[in-house]
């Protein structure tokens, strides 16, 4: 049997932490716009497995992975009146599941890569890894019909390194890549040209 | 075994009121027809009758019956006499009690449940035929409220109570109006229209309400109140029975309320109880599976006690429901009872019993919606639009539900052998009514209509009704391309609607993808049905403006658990068009290559119970898809190509 309290007021505290949880995925939703294409994101109601039969692997089954991260709000605090936590705790939830998103995301990037050979090494240098890099990046074609150039994410250090870096900021090294970026654009663009002929018919 | 005791009480000499004629006579009447007919099932040693008792004597009746009775399978307690309301309750009048001091002389029925809360009954029937001593109340319903009745804490509670405005009204020197119109049911001269073979309170009470009402011309109008969380609780052996009921729990499974079990649903007991006072339009499909999945969770695991319960909280809030606005509440109702009964069919014979009998009555329910609909369609054709800015919205869902569940009725009946014809002219007439009348605007709102599209389309494929599915199914892919693939969700809350609705108006596909369920059942249906129904060379030719819409195609690993809230054991399967998919061909050779060999691995589809129950539980919850039904449909016809073919 439920615990009594006098006046415990149980509907309109499910109600508030139903807010809590929607703030919390309205912020993950924003944050998660900024790696992934809102046209790309799926929602399901059901199952713990889906077969994504559009891709390389249409016959592959991926499972569901948890994202869990536990709060509390210390009986003191409440007590106490520090209203602070309220968005102390709202953020401290929304920035848990960030970054297990995030590191969850790099990881499926670089499984993916492991797994198809897509990596570079940078044993040879910088600017060698890079142009290994473009030569090895399947470029797309967004719903606008412009190419999608590929992004890179690296850490604060990494950056500094890179903007840093003389053979990287050399004429012959932007004279490569951008040639390599051209040709890959060009291929990109017969490649979209042909997924569209395949339609019955298409407007392009 | 628990004993069926009946205490009957009859009062005529009053020292305070005025003296009556027939009480007496009718208690005796009582205890004669209920234990001493061959229909009868209490024994006449297990009944005690009181003449016309002090206030005393009747609370020290039931005081000895609780030194008596460890546990009670059913309690049966009848009164004929005066009653009366004062400060809002409602009270018996004994030969002791005085109009001017009722709270005090009278014996209030709060007070009755308490009595009945230490005696451990399984059900208590209170049959109560009295003439208005004190305050009026034209309607005692209003009087049992939950903090009266609750007192009982009993597992089931029946209650009859014909209150009539003044004696001459009410009696004869026969008797009551009341008692005589149970006597006829019991001696089988008014018909419940119940063929089971035994009748409980609810049935008896039911019949003889009504012809109490005719009597009288509606003078006195018996209330008829019942919850049995323990399933039927006869009384009486029905003298028109030919047919077959789930016996109690307590009969069928020995579970008494005094064993942990029992105790485990009574202790649902409260929130059940609560559906009963819930304003009818309040009881959702959803509210009532929550609460009563609390229970069957539980009872699933001893055979007989999911069907045993499941059907008696059927019978109990059938009539209750009866009172919504919506029409095919009672087949929502009915619909979820055999959603609940899912889970447990596969190793319960009794669940599947059930569902076939709430099949049976879910089809009569749809037949009795979609005929009256027919009668409103053909006075005024509008009759399905209610108007208001959130028609916009619920319009085309409305329509979908209605061919929905017509069809679903249709496939039951077909599965269970039952007639369908006039299922199928209903069906036929509605269809071409609504996809006339309403063509603009008959499909293409929410993801909410895919099972219900989805077992229209199959019915009508099936019956060869092609200019029915060909305008649906455009109508459908029309307005994902319209609306760049972005309909609402399955669960959009009606307080974002307005939002769907502004952004759907103003062309903001970013908004409308944000209120919409993507990945798509509903388009998956519309391509796969396109192909079918050989309608591919037009869907084909407008693919490619909804490139890049994703797809998807649910399908459990067991269609037994197709009724839980959230199914986890099942795989989504997603497409995306122009990656894979560029022609409806695409996607039925995906769907021949992995959705076919997963439905065909669950063995449990093999049971006509678990199809019906499954294509239940979609309609309840149309946040998933029947998909097994299209493997009747073959969609073998077509060429092999797959996607790396192409």
């Amino acid at each position: 049997m439920a615990t009594k309290h006098p006046f415990p007021f149980d509907s309109e505290s499910r109600e508030v932490m139903q807010s809590f949880s929607k703030e919390v995925s309205r912020r993950l939703r924003e944050a998660q716009e900024s790696f992934v294409d809102s046209n790309n994101m799926q929602r399901f109601t059901h199952g713990r497995t889906w077969q994504s039969h559009q891709s390389h692997d249409p016959d592959g089954i991926s499972e569901l992975t948890t994202h869990k991260h536990q709060i509390s709000v210390k009986f003191e605090d409440v007590i106490l009146g520090r209203i602070a936590v309220v968005p102390n705790t709202l953020n401290e939830l929304f920035q848990a599941m960030h970054e297990s998103f995030v590191r969850n995301l790099y990881k499926t990037v670089s499984d993916a890569c492991d797994q198809s050979g897509n990596v570079v090494n940078a044993r040879d240098g910088i600017a060698k890894a890079f142009i290994d890099m473009l030569e090895k990046v399947e470029f797309s074609v967004g719903r606008d019909g412009s190419v999608s150039l590929p992004q890179i994410h690296v850490g604060p250090g990494g950056i500094e390194s890179i903007k840093s870096n003389a053979e990287l900021n050399s004429p012959e090294f932007q004279a490569l890549s951008e040639e390599i970026i051209k040709r890959k654009s060009a291929e990109a663009l017969d490649r979209e040209s042909k997924r569209k002929a395949k339609f019955a018919r298409s407007d392009s | 075994m628990p004993k069926k005791i009946l205490l009957g009480v009859g009062c005529d000499k009053y020292q305070y009121l005025s003296n009556l004629n027939g009480a007496e006579k009718d208690a005796e009447r009582i205890i004669s027809e209920l234990t001493k007919t061959p229909l009868s099932l209490i024994e006449g040693s297990d009944s005690i009758l009181l003449l016309s008792p002090t206030r005393n004597e009747f609370q020290a009746a039931l005081g000895a019956l609780q030194d008596r009775h460890q546990e009670i399978e059913s309690l049966t307690v009848f009164f004929a006499g005066h009653g009366g309301v004062a400060n809002g309750s409602y009270y018996l009048c004994l030969s002791d009690t005085r109009a001017d001091r009722m709270a005090t002389t009278g014996l209030a029925l709060s007070h009755i449940f308490e009595f009945i809360n230490e005696l451990k009954a399984a059900h208590c029937n209170l049959i109560i035929d009295a003439c208005q001593a004190g305050g009026m109340v034209s309607d005692i319903s209003a009087l049992l409220k939950p903090d009266v009745i609750g007192g009982a804490k009993s597992c089931g509670v029946s209650i009859f109570v014909s209150s009539a405005a003044d004696q001459s009204a009410s009696e004869t020197h026969a008797g009551g109006w009341g008692t005589t119109a149970i006597l006829q049911v019991l001696r089988g001269e008014i018909d419940t229209g119940s063929r089971s073979p035994q009748l409980d309170l609810l049935d008896i009470g039911r019949a003889a309400a009504k012809r109490v009402a005719d009597t009288t011309s509606g003078q006195q109008l018996p209330s008829v109140w019942g919850m049995n969380l323990y399933g039927a609780m006869p009384i009486y052996g029905n003298p028109h029975a030919t047919g077959k009921t789930t016996p109690s729990l307590l009969r069928l499974t020995g579970i008494s309320p005094a064993s942990a079990a029992g105790e485990l649903i009574s202790s649902s007991s409260s929130e059940l109880l609560g559906l009963m006072f819930l304003p009818p339009s309040d009881l959702t499909p959803e509210k009532l599976y929550y609460v009563l999945f609390q229970s069957t969770e539980h009872l699933n695991k001893i055979p007989g006690a999911s069907a045993a319960f499941v059907e008696g909280v059927w019978s109990a809030l059938e009539g209750h429901i009866r009172n919504q606005t919506n029409t095919f509440a009672v087949a929502e109702l009915t619909a979820t009872c055999i959603s609940l009964l899912l889970q447990a069919a596969p190793q319960d014979d009794q669940a599947k019993s059930s569902i076939m009998r709430l099949a049976s009555a879910l089809s009569s329910e749809v037949l009795g919606a979609t005929s009256a609909l027919l009668v409103e369609l053909d006075a005024e054709y509008k009759a399905l639009c209610l108007g208001g800015i959130s028609d916009f919205f619920y319009l085309p869902q409305r329509i979908a539900r209605v061919l929905g569940w017509s069809s679903a009725a249709i496939f039951i009946c077909t599965q269970c052998g039952l007639a369908i014809d006039q299922l199928e002219k209903n069906l036929d007439r509605i269809a071409t009514i609504t996809l006339d009348k309403y063509a603009a605007v008959v499909a293409g709102m929410s993801e909410a209509e895919a099972p219900f599209w989805m077992v229209f389309l199959y019915i009508a494929a099936q019956r060869g009704r092609s200019e029915h599915c060909e305008q649906v199914l455009g109508t459908i892919f029309n307005a994902f391309i319209e609306n760049g693939g972005a309909l609402a969700r399955s669960d959009l809350e009606g307080g974002e609607v307005l939002e769907y609705l502004l952004a759907r108006a103003e062309k903001n596909i970013p908004e409308m993808l944000r209120l919409s369920g993507s990945p798509s059942e509903l388009l998956s249906i519309s391509i796969l049905f396109s192909e079918q129904l050989s309608l591919q060379e037009i869907f084909d030719y407008e693919m490619h403006l909804l490139d890049h819409v994703h797809l998807n195609i649910f399908i459990p690993n067991d269609h037994s658990e197709f009724s839980l809230p959230v199914i986890a054991n099942g795989r989504n399967h997603v497409f995306q068009i122009g990656h894979g998919v560029w022609r409806g061909a695409d996607l039925v050779s995906r769907w021949q290559a992995a959705c076919v060999p997963q439905l065909l691995a669950d063995s449990s589809m093999e049971a006509v119970e678990i199809k019906i129950g499954a294509l239940c539980s979609s309609l309840v919850f149309p946040d998933r898809v029947p998909w097994f039904l299209l493997l009747n449909l073959g969609l073998s016809h077509l060429d092999s190509r797959s996607l790396a073919d192409t």
